[in-house]
């Protein structure tokens, strides 16, 4: 029984010591189970607090970056700007953390550890509609891509690190091709459907004594109004490419402008000097035009008008050449007129050219009326003929044509009555029948001076007249200075902006091409080649604009191309603090007074010189656009708009609409460019014709700079995010 | 008879193992309160999290405003947060939208949160904002001095400057 229980004894000690074995190894499981909940608590509430203040951190160098990509003459703004599509290091050497990040860093006790790293990333250019062709020094000036941002910290011994991508996109302030014109109309021909009668809403400004009078004689009160006046910009007369260009549409609709005529040779208002004698095809001795005779009245009296005398084949035969404008004192009604009190009229000179039959015919006045359009600002021609005057280099494009009437007189000795018009035929190679000289004692032939020369080379007719193509299609006169060197109007293939883009297309292509939205893609898609892929930001509202933008009384700040939801309505922005862009709006517009901190209340003599050296000093990167994307009217509430261009622009337009309009109109001032569809322009001319003042438009030739101005804009939402841990270091 | 075990080594046997349950019993009940806690801390960092991101990823101005607002109502109690309810109006929440109000009645009672912000100041106003979210919980549910609470802080920059 003793051996018996021996065993028992044992068994109890080896299962209490089993039992407080499994106690121990329990409680050290759970202990340790529960330091790891601590530890692991620790960790992820550190980690959070890390990750914040790490995307703190990054978020402050972005936006220190952000803020110094466009300001001119600081390293980052060279770095964004290089033309090329590399990679690229930046540098923040003096970088300071923002007081908010400083007093968090001491709070949490966190320390910076190494130099933040910031690199350009993944550079590609922007794309282009295929109409556009810009230059390989371009290449890369519109780009997209992504600052790569890494930055460390420690933090209760242990490091922290964040990188992350931020996008980026470098686009243009202003819109290429178009910012190179001061008026672009690209469907302006829906305005002159027929370029006579009623169906010819350009030629709609009545002309007295070389001006266009405010107070208009009754039988015209309804073209009462002022034409809208494109003054060549002091100092730029003679660059064309800082003189502002002109586009009148479409690229194959012939466009006719009647030059207004003038009294005395010279007027202020007289676009003849258009006419370069070097035009007269027979002009071979290159006379320059002088106020002389052209032919006497059968009255007697001797009409003088502005022209040249053409030797002809035999001794003492001249052609004598006249040209006349539109104006009052053409019109056989005018009581002061070139004809009052004549038999002659110019119904006889004409003769039977078809032109001439559709002025008249479809409207009596027509006579009177000239273009108003005015291209080349005011007359400022020399009064000596001897000085030649081929106006502002101002390049015009599109089939732009002057229209002014051509009168010649056929002078031999003992002609009656002073000479023998020479009148419109249809065949140009017509020979007139022989002139009797004074009591038909002989008879004398028209030979023309040189064998290859017609008939049809000297004979009066409406010069551009847009009816006798077959006739004299020749020798249109093309509304550009260049003419008197290419004789032809000039297209697409004629642009040449100092920027070195090109068009590999007609002009009316381009605004459809570049306004295409696609509502389907989002806003800054960078496969898009159009505005689109450039809106680095979309505001809800005007509201959230503004608030961005600022108030426009100390700053005005845009940076790029903005697209603002529904309308827009801006006060006046006296600012000169203005940073420049393109804000797109896909409804209304209406703009107030933009004045650069100019005093618009002083005499126009102070003014204009004040006026016209801000414009001259005015750079492109401070220089708004607004488009209305929808087409519809922008409308300036103010009438002082300086450094502005004006973009109202639809696919849609296949009428005459207005697309710009003054709403309060007293002494407009519009200094940059306007772009639409159709000026509408008998509405603009009832408006400036309300105006206090003669309208002043002027282009701003910083617009044409061969350097386009760029922006930065750095999106604000991070991708490519990557928090990592590591050990703790002692 | 003298092969089984008498009363006594089973009564001795029965002390020794309650014995060495107590403290078994007693290490399990912390495991489980901690284990409880430890969830608790977890939900309040995600709540604090959530609430963050949710106002960094707003636009500057909107981000300013709504958090001065929830800085306005103080400390307030985490089911009352307007956005967390208004997830629940989704309509692919529609048909589970009972249980799921039930679960986070159930999860989130006796949590509050307290939204602060502090602005730039100089030339920094208006620039930038520091947001401080603090959650709060109990520990224990029937015990409000076992309240406990963390903060998370971040920086909001406005996106066009």
């Amino acid at each position: 029984m003793f051996d018996g229980f021996r065993p028992r004894r044992g068994t109890i000690t080896v299962i209490l010591l089993g039992l407080i074995s499994v106690i121990v190894v329990f409680a050290f499981s759970i202990s340790r189970r529960l330091s790891s909940h601590t530890q692991l608590l620790t960790v992820g509430d550190h980690t959070q607090i890390a990750r914040y203040f790490l995307e703190s951190y990054a978020g402050d160098l972005v936006r220190q970056i952000a803020a110094q990509a466009n300001v001119d003459g600081s390293d980052i703004h060279a770095v964004f700007r290089r033309p090329d599509t590399g990679d690229a290091t930046l540098t923040l050497s003096d970088y300071k953390p923002n007081s908010l990040l400083s007093e968090l860093q001491k709070e949490l006790g966190i320390e910076f550890t190494g130099t933040p790293k910031i690199g350009i990333r993944g550079v590609k250019p922007l794309l282009y509609p295929e109409v556009v062709q810009p230059p390989e020094s371009l290449h890369g000036t519109e780009k997209h891509g992504y600052l790569s941002v890494s930055c460390s910290i420690r933090f209760n011994k242990r490091p922290y690190y964040i990188s992350l991508r931020v996008p980026f996109m470098v686009t243009m302030r202003m819109t290429p091709v178009l910012r190179e014109f001061v008026l672009f109309c690209d469907r302006i021909h829906l305005e002159q459907q027929r370029p006579y009668g009623n169906q010819d809403r350009i030629n709609i400004t009545f002309t007295k004594d070389s001006d266009h009078p405010k107070d208009v004689p009754s039988a015209y009160a309804s073209y009462k109004g002022q034409p809208w006046v494109l003054w060549p910009t002091p100092g730029f007369e003679t660059d064309r490419n800082r003189c502002g260009r002109v586009f009148l549409g479409a690229d194959d609709r012939p466009i006719y402008l009647n030059l207004a005529g003038e009294k005395d040779f010279q007027g202020f208002m007289s676009d003849l000097w258009q006419v370069f004698p070097e035009w007269i095809k027979v002009n071979k001795a290159g006379s320059r035009f002088q106020l002389q005779p052209i032919f006497l009245d059968t009255n007697g009296k001797a009409i003088s008008l502005r022209g040249i005398d053409v030797p002809l084949k035999f001794r003492n035969h001249l052609a004598k050449i006249g040209i006349l404008g539109f104006c009052h004192e053409i019109t056989p009604d005018a009581d002061d007129g070139l004809f009052a009190n004549s038999s002659r009229d110019l119904r006889d000179i004409m003769g039977p050219d078809p032109a001439y039959q559709a002025l008249v015919n479809e409207n009596p006045q027509a006579l009177a009326l000239a273009s108003s359009l005015k291209l080349f600002g005011k007359n400022y021609e020399p009064a000596d003929p001897d000085n030649p005057y081929y106006g502002p280099a101002r390049e015009v494009f599109g089939k732009v044509f002057g229209r002014f009437l051509m009168i010649t007189f056929f002078e031999y000795p003992s002609a009656q009555g002073g000479g023998q018009p020479l009148p419109y035929n249809a065949n140009s190679s017509f020979v007139p029948p022989p002139f009797s000289t004074f009591n038909n004692v002989s008879e004398v032939t028209f030979e023309p001076a040189e064998p290859g020369q017609r008939y049809g080379d000297y004979m009066s007719r409406v010069v551009s007249g847009g009816l006798d193509v077959v006739a004299a299609a020749d020798s249109y006169l093309c509304v550009n200075p260049e003419s008197k060197k290419s004789r032809r109007p000039f297209g697409f293939n004629e642009f040449a902006p100092a920027d070195g883009t090109r068009l590999k297309g007609r002009f009316d292509a381009f605004g459809p091409a570049w306004f295409a939205i696609d509502p389907k893609k989002k806003a800054g898609d960078p496969l898009l080649p159009t505005v689109q892929s450039r809106i680095s930001r979309t505001y809800t509202s005007q509201a959230a604009f503004l608030k961005a933008a600022g108030d426009g009384k100390t700053k005005f700040r845009v940076d790029g191309v903005v697209y603002v939801k529904g309308d827009l309505t801006l006060g006046d922005i006296t600012a000169t603090d203005v940073r420049g862009g393109v804000v797109l709006v896909e409804k209304e517009i209406r703009l107030g007074n933009i004045t650069r901190g100019i005093d618009f209340n002083q005499p126009e003599k102070a003014l204009i010189p004040e006026l016209t050296k801000k414009i001259a000093e005015l750079k492109q990167d401070e220089l708004l656009t607004f488009v209305s994307l929808s087409g519809r009217p922008i409308k300036l509430a103010g009438d002082k708009q300086v450094g502005v261009q004006l973009i109202s622009m639809s696919p849609t337009v296949g009428v005459p609409c207005t697309q710009v309009t003054w709403e309060a109109i007293k002494r407009p001032v519009f200094c940059g460019g306007i772009a639409v569809n159709t000026p509408n322009m008998t509405e603009r001319v009832r408006e400036f014709g309300r105006a206090g003042a003669d309208p002043i438009f002027f282009y701003v030739p910083a617009m044409a700079d061969p350097k386009p101005s760029t922006s930065v804009c750095i999106r604000p939402f991070m991708a490519g995010y990557r928090l990592s841990i590591d050990e703790v270091k002692e | 008879m003298n092969r089984g075990m008498s009363m006594i080594e089973i009564l001795v046997g029965l002390v020794i193992f309650s014995l060495a349950m107590v403290p078994l019993l007693s290490f399990s009940f912390t495991t489980t309160r901690g284990t409880h806690s430890v969830g608790k801390h977890m939900m309040a960092g995600q709540l604090a999290a959530s609430l963050m991101d949710r106002l960094l990823a707003r636009p500057y101005d909107e981000a300013l405003v709504q958090a001065k607002e929830l800085a306005a109502k103080r400390w307030m109690d985490a089911l009352d947060d307007p956005l967390l309810v208004s997830m629940l109006d989704h309509s692919a929440l529609a048909a589970h939208r009972s249980d799921i109000e039930q679960d986070l009645r159930k999860s989130f009672r006796f949590f509050q949160t307290n939204v602060a912000v502090k602005e730039g100041s100089g030339d920094e106003a208006g620039r930038m904002f520091l947001l401080t979210v603090e959650v709060s919980w109990r520990i224990d549910d029937g015990s409000e001095k076992s309240r406990q609470s963390l903060d998370l802080k971040a920086i909001k920059y406005r996106e066009d400057l």
